[in-house]
């Protein structure tokens, strides 16, 4: 069995002169919640689309369950559930259709289709719902309706960017409850969030990004050990600690 | 506010005279302007009329006619626009509108200033005349007074078209505004009723004499068509090529009257708005279940989604369908037909074409494929290839993270695209082949529409893959005028050898040949394509960069600021 369900070697992606993320080396564990963490424009967002396939990369290579992301992506992506910060759907499908929509393309079997979409309408609550246009949703609903097309095939690996917001509070749990179960079956979880609260209760490793380079990476003790924080506490104030000396050491260059 | 919005024009004009692109395309558009102008004036033997310009003096007015001609589709084609743009809406939806209604201005002056911004960057258009009636000018040593008019007349009939339409989109959004679901749907009904008996009744008086069109078309009728702002611009362009001054008095004003009118027009009708009036329209409670949706869900069981190209046609199908039944579209696409057809038919019964002495003899075997070819040139904006990725917007994260090859999403697009504009110009053809009485022995050119289409959308998918995002209303982009010029050299050139084939046999061999080229060339534009979707990133696709999450600098952005 593979060491790492996610893993990427001098991942780099380049817009223009700007470099967003730069010779990334990442190791996400098989059946752990691994979570990205870093200021605005770290290149978080931009790490999950080049793993997604959305973006592709400038240099590097990176594999998911060992199938290399950009020659084996159609493989990758088979195993891969994505949910990114602001999805657009097709508003004029009805909650029913977009969700056997991306069942066909993800190739759920013909048989369990009906079924597999009919469990995740109840858990998520949007039975009442099926009919109903994706447009006419609202911001929360419509959030669901992602998360379930995320889950509907059953992905191996899910990438999470902000994966909470929008969410009411009863349907972030049953996400992260929903997530919990999958990670126990041996899914894996890379989750980007600004939320620490959420990072601190949810996520087993953390890996601190900024300017698109990864500053520290570890658990949450060992992120503290390395920030030279105390271990009362937080995990906001290791990565304030983390990411201030790095800024320091990058303007001490000439 | 105008100063403001006219600010902005010279900042966006200073901003786009340091891009490449922006020079190449409007040296090229001059360039072309001036090999137009210097083509009529120092080759007169290549145009329509022999004895150029002396045939003028002896026909003038079939010349009148021939100048009229254009000018009226350009009016026809402004006001379709004008009606069918879904409103002012499209025009006014900018990104910095929902902040500006927002602000203390008035709701009017925001929409009249952002007008006047439009109004002013169409004046480069007048360099174009300017480019092209020049060497005319010289050629004919017309008063200098006369060229001035004739440009003057086109600059104001242009601002007339702009105004015009947006007086139509302003009175079309104020009426559609007023309009209950209910009211909605009856205007759809009627007017779909209203395209099917006028397009009948073309058909029928063809074939049985009905005259209905020669009893309505009275004297009346062509003399309102002489007072068209068409035919008063055209009257003004052949008073400047035949040195006569005595049009310009009665013409000039009632130009100008005409600009003037559509401007008050548009100024009633913009009216007081609320940023609610241009956010997307919810979907309303009603529209759960439309007919759109039990023809998704027929198309859903009967064909196969299992492979992947079809998936992603059938999605685009679907909500096409959907679309068209929710909102104007399908209406605006029956009209859209219906009415070029009538005017075509009109053309025909009484107007310029008809005039033109043994026009119809010289055209011969070209004859049915000439006609084809307005056709397909009247479909040529709305090819639907050329937007098959940029109307995915946000969404084409979707397609991107799909488990499915890049070809079959190019595959998908085309086969959609292809259905689409088959779908749509199938009848017309087959009306215009009714109409135009076209004899079973010309047919075989026919046979070219279906070929042409298979190359024009295969080569439309892989421009929108590789120039996202594609503004089809934009024909003065760098990507509207190097596509057009491709198609024409690609697509149409190959084709028109088999229009001057005289005989059967030859037609049919070439007609082999043509159907193996676009085959191949389909095969070759859609690989390339798939390639294009693999490289197509989320941040090229979207008008703005905001929409996309993560916003990353733009360093043309940063070095220009």
């Amino acid at each position: 069995m593979l060491e790492y369900a996610i893993e990427t070697a001098d991942l780099t992606k380049s817009f223009g002169s700007h470099v967003a993320v730069d010779g990334l080396n990442l190791q996400v564990e098989h059946g752990s919640i691994h979570s990205l963490l870093g200021p605005n424009g770290a290149g978080k967002t931009t790490i999950l689309n080049m793993l997604s396939g959305v973006v592709k990369p400038t240099k590097g290579s990176a594999r998911i369950l060992g199938y290399d992301v950009i020659k084996e992506s159609e493989k990758a992506k088979a195993l891969i559930g994505y949910l990114p910060e602001q999805p657009a759907i097709y508003e004029i499908l009805t909650v029913r259709e977009f969700l056997s929509l991306v069942s066909r393309a993800y190739a759920v079997p013909k048989g369990t289709l009906e079924r597999r979409i009919d469990e995740y309408l109840e858990w998520f609550d949007l039975k009442r719902f099926e009919q109903t246009f994706c447009g006419a949703l609202s911001h929360g609903l419509k959030q669901r309706v992602v998360v379930c097309s995320v889950l509907i095939h059953e992905p191996r690996v899910i990438l999470l960017d902000e994966p909470f917001y929008g969410l009411d509070p009863a349907s972030g749990r049953l996400f992260k409850e929903f997530l919990r179960v999958r990670v126990k079956e041996g899914g894996t979880i890379l989750v980007s969030t600004h939320v620490l609260e959420v990072v601190e209760r949810f996520c087993d490793r953390v890996t601190i990004i900024n300017s698109g380079r990864v500053v520290a990476s570890g658990s949450l003790e060992e992120l503290k050990v390395k920030a030279g924080v105390e271990e009362d506490k937080t995990l906001e104030d290791a990565f304030l600690a983390l990411t201030r000396r790095r800024k320091e050491s990058q303007e001490r260059l000439p | 506010m105008v100063e403001y919005e006219l600010r902005m024009l010279i900042s966006t004009l200073r901003l786009n005279i340091r891009k490449p692109t922006y020079i190449l395309s409007h040296t090229a558009l001059i360039l072309t302007c001036l090999f137009i102008g210097y083509s009529f004036a120092l080759a007169p033997e290549y145009f329509l009329l022999g004895g150029y310009p002396q045939v003028l003096d002896e026909s003038e007015a079939i010349a009148l006619d021939m100048l009229t001609m254009p000018l009226a589709f350009l009016l026809l084609y402004t006001v379709l626009q004008g009606l069918f743009d879904q409103g002012l809406r499209s025009y006014i939806s900018q990104p910095d509108f929902s902040i500006l209604v927002l602000t203390p201005v008035n709701s009017r002056c925001i929409v009249t200033a952002k007008c006047v911004r439009n109004l002013a960057s169409r004046l480069f258009l007048v360099v174009l005349a300017f480019l092209v009636l020049t060497p005319i000018s010289l050629k004919l040593s017309t008063p200098p007074f006369l060229l001035a008019t004739a440009i003057l007349s086109l600059t104001l009939y242009i601002e007339f078209l702009q105004a015009v339409s947006f007086a139509i989109r302003s009175i079309s959004d104020a009426f559609r505004s007023k309009l209950s679901p209910r009211a909605r749907k009856y205007v759809k009904i009627i007017a779909l009723t209203l395209s099917v008996i006028v397009s009948l009744s073309i058909i029928l008086s063809e074939y049985h004499a009905i005259e209905f069109w020669t009893r309505a078309l009275t004297e009346g009728t062509e003399a309102c068509w002489a007072l068209l702002p068409s035919s008063l611009t055209a009257s003004l362009v052949l008073g400047f090529m035949l040195g006569k001054a005595e049009a310009v008095y009665p013409s000039l004003p009632c130009l100008i009257g005409f600009l003037v009118g559509a401007l008050a027009f548009m100024y009633a009708f913009s009216g007081p708005y609320h940023p609610e009036e241009f956010a997307p329209r919810p979907f309303t409670h009603g529209l759960r279940s439309p007919f759109g949706f039990r023809i998704g869900k027929f198309i859903e069981k009967c064909l196969n989604w299992e492979k992947h190209s079809l998936i992603i046609f059938l999605k685009d199908l679907q909500l096409s369908l959907r679309g068209a039944l929710i909102d104007f579209s399908l209406l605006d696409f029956t009209l859209m037909y219906a009415v070029p057809l009538a005017s075509w038919y009109l053309l025909e019964s009484f107007m310029p074409v008809q005039t033109v002495p043994d026009l119809e003899a010289k055209l011969g075997p070209l004859r049915a494929f000439v006609k084809e070819l307005v056709l397909l040139f009247a479909l040529l904006p709305f090819i639907p290839s050329l937007t098959s990725f940029s109307r995915e917007m946000g969404r084409i994260w979707l397609l991107k993270v799909f488990p499915i090859q890049n070809r079959a999403v190019a595959y998908g697009k085309f086969l959609f695209a292809l259905t689409i504009s088959t779908a749509s110009l199938a009848p017309m053809v087959l009306v215009a082949v009714l109409v135009f009485q076209i004899p079973p022995s010309e047919w075989v050119i026919c046979m070219i529409l279906p070929l042409i289409l298979l190359i024009a959308n295969s080569f439309g998918v892989l421009v929108g893959a590789y120039l996202p995002p594609y503004d089809l209303g934009n024909h003065m982009s760098l990507k509207s005028i190097i596509t057009f010029f491709v198609f024409l050299i690609i697509v149409l050139t190959p084709f028109t050898y088999i229009a001057l084939v005289q005989d059967n046999v030859s037609r049919v061999i070439l007609l082999a040949l043509l159907a193996l080229y676009s085959a191949l060339s389909a095969r070759f534009f859609l690989g390339q394509a798939g390639k294009g979707f693999e490289k197509l990133e989320l941040r090229e696709i979207l008008p703005h960069k905001a929409e996309t999450g993560d916003i990353e600098p733009d360093d043309e952005l940063k070095e220009n600021l």
